[in-house]
């Protein structure tokens, strides 16, 4: 059967990015191709609360003229991507998926929209997240539930879900999103997408939207490891603007993408990383640790003793940490903000002062601990999350024995590891459940070590066809 | 059984410390939801107040200044 849309989205963003050097494709083609798809599927999915139509088009015809006459504006010249509604666009509406901001125009972009834009981007607009990003499911209250496009019963995870679903639908080639809790990696595992969590001051969040400044963090979401590290390279690196980020070097995270993973060690925690998950997720996973074992990679096992208690270290912070800055509207504008995350905020408020300094204590000790470990393995791999896509609208979740779970809590019980020590990680597609949904792997590394986990995921993307199927939308 | 005054005790000091208005028909919602973290709240704080864990530090948010010629 033909494709429902042009064959130019099927082909991933360094495709179109070497097409449109090559002269081969147009920016304008890429755009138009985009925004068809946007208009056709886009109401099923809500992925989208603002397009750049008008805008999009400009920008790519003026890529287009630059590209006759010889002018290449970078890596990513003429290539469509789109934005998480808390990344700010000079000059466009930016609400972080709220009423409060509803009406709020940046007057300034993003240092990563300024970064992406030098690097030749075009936007195609601004994506649907959970409200203020506090939340994991992205069923927004004022612009709509994001749909999982894989079957659009299921939510597509979040916050940053309008990313995750946008490009595994092919309504852009690559988008951005914001991890604080596992907001990019969850939405990229739920999706069948790869997805970036950098390193906790690898990348500005100057311009963004803030959920908990101590975890914030933002990264690239596309459909291979390549894409991601295209972008990534586009954006990563110290900012003056941001006195969070870090001095240290970037490095070339493309060149690393071919480099074999033969005798790289891989560290599992079996009594957690293969604890209460669904059969389907710890079958993909654990058969994803032999594929990378069959090219030369060493498993290892490692214990962390102190990695239970990680969920209520990451609940008490994030939830104290948007009370502080959400404390304004919380009393001016309680009611517009949607039930959940009222919620949430108001707990944030109500807990004490010595559980979050505890928690941010229980930092230090389970960084230290994976520190340790990092002396004997290379990096981590693990599930991203425990289960497969629910459905739209769940706040419980069953995991195992049919035994009904708080979402919040369960959604996070591996991607708290990584946000609450501030370690990269990176959510690659392994797999598919027994009713077609997406399962995703995390591979964690070391402080400032991206490079290593694309090597990983590029390798296995290698030798895997996961990242290749299309939703059937 | 306890009445709702009593079941919500806590929640109303807890607001009112927090001078935050939570009204009677939201008061079962917030509850449900504080009771349950402050349950695991509680737990990682004694854990963390023992003894061998008497050193370590919480981890803060550390901030760089730009270099003069940064300073834009």
């Amino acid at each position: 059967m033909a494709s429902p849309y042009s064959e130019l989205l099927d082909r991933s963003l360094s495709d179109v990015a070497g097409l449109v050097r090559s002269k081969q494709v147009s920016p304008v083609e890429l755009v138009d191709a985009s925004l068809e798809r946007i208009a056709a599927i886009d109401g099923q999915i809500s992925a989208y609360i603002t397009v750049f139509e008008h805008e999009a088009r400009q920008v790519a015809k003026a890529a287009e003229l630059m590209s006759m006459v010889g002018h290449d504006l970078g890596p990513l010249h003429g290539v469509p991507l789109a934005l998480k509604d808390n990344v700010a666009v000079k000059g466009f509406r930016t609400t972080a998926g709220s009423k409060i901001l509803g009406d709020w125009i940046p007057d300034k972009d993003a240092t990563l929209t300024t970064r992406l834009r030098q690097a030749g981007a075009v936007f195609l607009g601004k994506l649907n997240m959970h409200e203020f990003a506090w939340g994991g499911t992205s069923q927004n209250p004022h612009y709509g539930a994001v749909r999982n496009p894989w079957n659009t019963d299921r939510f597509p995870a979040g916050s940053s879900g309008g990313s995750g679903a946008a490009v595994a639908a092919r309504m852009c080639f690559g988008a951005i999103g914001t991890d604080t809790g596992g907001s990019i990696r969850l939405p990229s595992a739920i999706n069948g997408i790869v997805g970036l969590r950098p390193t906790y001051g690898r990348v500005s969040n100057h311009g963004i939207v803030p959920l908990a400044w101590s975890m914030d963090t933002a990264g690239p979401m596309a459909r291979t490891v390549e894409d991601c590290a295209m972008m990534f390279s586009a954006f990563a690196g110290h900012d003056s603007h941001d006195a969070t980020t870090a001095r240290v070097p970037t490095a070339d995270y493309l060149a690393v993408l071919r480099k074999p993973v033969k005798g790289l060690r891989i560290g599992i925690v079996p009594g957690y990383f293969f604890h209460h998950l669904q059969p389907p997720v710890k079958d993909a996973v654990q058969a994803a640790l032999k594929a990378l074992e069959g090219l030369g990679a060493e498993i290892v096992e490692v214990e962390i003793g102190h990695i239970h208690g990680n969920i209520s270290a990451q609940l008490t912070i994030e939830a104290a940490e948007p009370s502080a800055y959400h404390q304004r509207w919380l009393r001016e504008r309680p009611q517009d903000y949607g039930e959940d995350v009222r919620t949430l905020l108001e707990v944030g408020e109500m807990l004490l002062a010595t559980h979050y300094v505890q928690a941010q204590r229980y930092r230090t000790l389970l960084r230290n601990e994976f520190m340790e470990a990092f002396r004997h393995v290379d990096a981590f791999i693990c599930p991203t999350l425990p289960f497969t896509a629910t459905r739209i609208g769940e706040t419980k979740v069953v995991i195992e024995d049919g035994v009904e779970e708080d979402m919040l809590s369960a959604i996070m019980q591996y991607t708290g590891v990584p946000s609450l020590t501030g370690l990269p990680s990176l959510n690659v597609p392994c797999g598919f459940d027994g009713e077609g949904l997406p399962i995703g792997m995390q591979v964690i590394g070391k402080p400032f070590d991206e490079a290593l986990l694309f090597q990983i995921g590029a390798a296995y993307q290698a030798i895997t066809e996961f990242h290749r199927r299309a939703p059937a939308i | 059984m306890a009445s709702d005054n009593e079941a919500y005790m806590q929640l109303r000091a807890l607001a009112a410390a927090a001078s935050l208005k939570i009204s009677g028909q939201r008061e079962a919602q917030v509850d449900g939801v504080l009771q349950s973290w402050l349950v695991d709240a509680n737990m990682l704080s004694l854990k963390m107040s023992a003894a061998e864990f008497q050193a370590l530090t919480p981890v803060t948010v550390f901030a760089h200044p730009p270099f003069d010629d940064e300073a834009n």
